[in-house]
C-alpha cells in the first residue's frame, strides 16, 4: 500500500466531518452536538463547514491545519494540528466564538449542556502541538494508519523554525483502543479529568477526558 | 468616549462575569491571567459588552482580539462608527 500525506482541501470538507463526527462520538452513540444544540447529524456537518469558512486559525476547525493521508489514493486518515495559543488566543475560544455566531439562539439556549462540559474542561498545554480529529476510515483501520500521520505531523511541526516542545491528543477514556496507539505512539498521561454531574452522560459517550503528551 | 472610561465601565463587566473583582483592564490582560476567563465565560463576557455598550462585533473581529487592549480599541473604533 502507498501511503502519501497532503494538505487538506475544500473537497475533503465531507470526509473532514465525516471524521470529526466519529471522533466526537468516541464509540458511542451520542453526537454532542445533537445533545446540546438540538440539531441533526446534516446541520454539524453544515456546521463544520460553516466554522470552516470562516477560516479561523488556531483552533481545530481549521482547514488547512489538516493533513490527509493517502492509502493508494484514497483519502483514510486525517488529523487537525495547530500550535496552542500561537495566535495569542486559546483554541476553546476561537471554536466556541465560531459556533456561537453561527448558531445563534441555539447556542444560548444550550447554556444548561455547556455547563455541563465545563466540567470535563482540560485547559490545552500552550505552546503545545495539538493534535484533534484523528480519524481513520473503517476499511482501512487496524493498519497503523493514524500512528503514521501522527509521526509525519510531529515530524512537519518540529522542522518549523519554532518547533514545539511538546505534542499533546485530548480524549475521552472510553476510548481504549486510541490510548493504545497513541500510548505506542509515546504518548504519556499528563492529566485527566472526571466529570460527577449525571447529566454529562446524555452529552458525551464518557465522563473522563484524558490529555496524554509527547515530549518532542 | 474616553478609553479610561471604557476601562472602568469593562472593570465592572468582568468583574459581574468572571467574579473577579477590582480586576486592572490594562491592555496586555488575557484570558490565561483571569482565573475564570474560558471559552464560556468569554463569550457571556463578549455578549455582556455588545449589550452594554450598544455595539455588535463580527465575528472576524473577535477572532482576531488577542487581549483586553485589543477589545477596548473595537469598543473605541464602534461607538465612533455610532
Amino acid at each position: 500500500m502507498k501511503v502519501t500525506f497532503r494538505k487538506a482541501s475544500a473537497q475533503d470538507i465531507d470526509f473532514i466531518a465525516e471524521g470529526i463526527i466519529h471522533a466526537e462520538m468516541s464509540g458511542g452513540n451520542i453526537l454532542p452536538y445533537t445533545a446540546l444544540f438540538g440539531i441533526s447529524k446534516e446541520e454539524t456537518i453544515a456546521l463544520i463547514h460553516a466554522v470552516m469558512e470562516e477560516e479561523i486559525e488556531g483552533q481545530e476547525w481549521f482547514l488547512p491545519g489538516f493533513t490527509i493521508l493517502e492509502a493508494d489514493g484514497i483519502p483514510a486518515s486525517c488529523l487537525s494540528a495547530w500550535i496552542e495559543g500561537e495566535i495569542g488566543i486559546g483554541s476553546g475560544v476561537l471554536k466556541a466564538q465560531a459556533m456561537a455566531w453561527i448558531l445563534k439562539e441555539k447556542w444560548t439556549t444550550a447554556s444548561y449542556g455547556l455547563e455541563c462540559l465545563r466540567s470535563m474542561q482540560l485547559p490545552r498545554l500552550q505552546g503545545a502541538l495539538q493534535l484533534e480529529c484523528i480519524y481513520t476510515k473503517r476499511e482501512f483501520r487496524g493498519l497503523g494508519l493514524a500512528s503514521k500521520l501522527i509521526t509525519y505531523c510531529i515530524q512537519e511541526a518540529s522542522s518549523s523554525t519554532a518547533p514545539p516542545k511538546t505534542a499533546e491528543i485530548q480524549l475521552l477514556g472510553n476510548n481504549e483502543s486510541a490510548l493504545r496507539s497513541y500510548t505506542k505512539c509515546g504518548f504519556l498521561l499528563r492529566e485527566e479529568v472526571t466529570s460527577t454531574q449525571p447529566e454529562i452522560l446524555t452529552l458525551l459517550a464518557h465522563n473522563t477526558r484524558v490529555s496524554l503528551i509527547k515530549p518532542l | 468616549m474616553e478609553t479610561s472610561e471604557i476601562r472602568l465601565q469593562l472593570s465592572n463587566i468582568f468583574d459581574s462575569v468572571f467574579h473577579c473583582g477590582n480586576i486592572e483592564i490594562t491592555d496586555d490582560l488575557t484570558a490565561e491571567k483571569v482565573d475564570k476567563w474560558d471559552s464560556l465565560t468569554h463569550l457571556t463576557m463578549i455578549a455582556a459588552v455588545e449589550s452594554h455598550f450598544g455595539i455588535r462585533f463580527k465575528l472576524k473581529e473577535l477572532t482576531g482580539m488577542k487581549n483586553t487592549g485589543d477589545l477596548v480599541k473595537l469598543i473605541v473604533e464602534k461607538k465612533q462608527a455610532v
